[in-house]
């Protein structure tokens, strides 16, 4: 009898030790859309909730899904005005904002808005270096990396001895470019376990095995590190077998914004940021053409 | 090693720009200077643009005037002087030029965001804000820190009290948790206990508190 006690302590105690070092999400599909090239999923751990994640299969839908940036100004009237009959999936808020004595937002760190240079300084805070182009794709380049491939140029350049020629050419193709936390590239790690928690909007480029693009925005509800959260997202789609191009920190601070609509165009409840889209100094947003 | 090694390179960059027919930078910095743009562009004018490197030559006329006229943020009018140049740079039609005043304008604001980042510079001084708007009108933005107590403030300000319950949730209890607790926190807490001892004193004596301020009112 006593053995029998022992050995239902050692499997649970195994079990338990499994599930705690359980470092991934379990994804579970509740809503598909857009001809099943968007899908919702529910993100668990360890049998707790800890949000959801937006999969847009932008490749498999031949390139419907696309992207949009806003970057600075009166961003809610530039978006109502751009909006017009578009299929909006999801306006979320995007990159970092200073509100110092302003009152709409200075983007920090360099950026062009749709063609239009608005901050022409770089800053040295954030690593990351986001490109949403005028046909509705996002890349994503690591400025440590000094490697920024420009297709139309047919070259490689530096972003930061480079600037002039990068911003000219956004000027010429009608880009948006900003910065902002890089937390993974290439698959690997980038960010510190640094111990502040908070709910985390994190935006992902990744690649299947037949190098098609997906665009996964993952909301995660639970308080969490950014170090944890990154490093989670990251096994769950290496596990997966999808290889990670970055994973973008989106501002979920006082800019708390996220609106989903589903294929009638109705805003699905569960997925709701406390801000209103009103409110935005910046605006990503996602669209099905 | 490292002198040896930069002592070289400026040897070997100053022999092949002196080889190409370009002015010495250290002597050009000093006269006529950046500040002479008909000169600069009359330098640009007369090389060969496939045979020489004027990016390199520029930079190192910067260099050299940086050495000179340093970007001090304790001396705002030498950074102002600077900022000046850049904008000047900057309404030149030549890349070469335009290129040598973003790296002016961009390291300015480099070194205006540390001052700011390390408290050296005073966000709320109307000459460094003014510096600042100086940059901003030529489309370089520094980013003004705010720090946590100017955001609990201003959010009590606007009512943002579902915003703050968030951040009190994060901040000061989760992470305190986790052994983070940022200052603005252990300063929650301490007026959080202080106002408890309050609290249970009022209760525990409030029969006497009472009686004194009855007897106040009596008297008065």
């Amino acid at each position: 009898m006593k053995r029998n006690y022992t050995r239902y302590l050692t499997c649970l105690a195994l079990w338990l030790l499994a599930h705690s070092l359980q470092a991934q999400y379990s994804f579970s599909v509740n809503e598909r859309m857009r001809d099943d090239f968007v899908t919702i999923f529910d993100l668990s751990k360890n049998g707790y909730s800890y949000g959801h994640a937006i999969w847009m299969d932008r490749s498999r839908s031949d390139k419907k899904i696309k992207a949009k940036y806003f970057a600075s100004g009166n961003v809610y009237q530039q978006y109502l005005a751009w909006k017009g009959n578009k299929d909006i999936i999801l306006v979320s808020s995007g990159a970092y904002s200073s509100t110092y004595n302003t009152a709409t937002g200075i983007p920090v760190g360099l950026c062009v808005d749709n063609g239009k240079i608005v901050n022409r300084a770089i800053t040295n805070e954030m690593d990351g270096l986001v490109i949403v182009e005028a046909v509705g794709g996002v890349r994503v380049s690591d400025i440590e990396k000094r490697d920024l491939y420009l297709r139309s140029l047919g070259k490689k350049i530096n972003p930061i001895s480079d600037k002039y020629e990068l911003l000219n050419w956004g000027v010429s193709e009608n880009a948006t470019i900003f910065q902002t936390h890089l937390l993974v590239y290439s698959n690997q790690l980038k960010c510190k376990p640094v111990s502040q928690t908070s709910n985390r909007g994190m935006l992902v480029l990744a690649t299947n095995k037949q190098n098609e693009v997906m665009h996964i925005l993952f909301e995660i509800n639970s308080n969490v590190t950014l170090y944890n959260a990154a490093s989670d997202i990251l096994a769950s789609l290496r596990n997966r077998s999808l290889d990670v191009v970055g994973i973008m920190n989106l501002d979920r601070g006082f800019y708390d914004i996220l609106e989903v609509y589903n294929d009638y165009g109705r805003n699905v409840g569960y997925l709701s940021g406390p801000k209103s889209v009103a409110t935005a100094t910046n605006l990503l947003v996602y669209y099905y053409e | 090693m490292k002198t040896l090694i930069l002592l070289l390179f400026v040897t070997s960059t100053a022999w092949a720009q002196q080889a190409q027919g370009l002015p010495d930078y250290a002597a050009y910095a000093q006269n006529p200077g950046l500040a002479n743009i008909d000169s600069l562009q009359a330098v640009i004018a007369t090389q060969d643009p496939l045979r020489t490197d004027i990016r390199s030559w520029l930079e190192s006329v910067l260099a050299s005037h940086l050495e000179n006229q340093p970007l001090d943020i304790a001396n705002l009018s030498a950074l102002n002087d600077n900022i000046e140049l850049g904008i000047q740079l900057m309404n030149t039609t030549s890349v070469e030029i335009s290129i040598i005043s973003d790296d002016l304008l961009q390291a300015a604001c480099d070194s205006i965001q540390v001052g700011l980042n390390t408290y050296r510079l005073d966000k709320t001084d109307d000459k460094v804000l003014a510096t600042i708007d100086r940059l901003m009108s030529v489309q370089y933005m520094v980013n003004i820190p705010k720090s946590d107590n100017e955001k609990l403030w201003e959010n009590l300000r606007n009512c943002e009290f579902r915003y703050l319950f968030t951040r009190l949730k994060t901040r000061c209890f989760i992470d305190c948790a986790n052994g983070n607790c940022q200052s603005t926190c252990q300063v929650f807490w301490v007026l959080l206990v202080v106002g408890f001892i309050m609290l249970v004193v009022l209760i525990w004596k409030w029969k006497h508190i009472w009686q004194l301020l009855a007897k106040r009112k009596i008297k008065n």
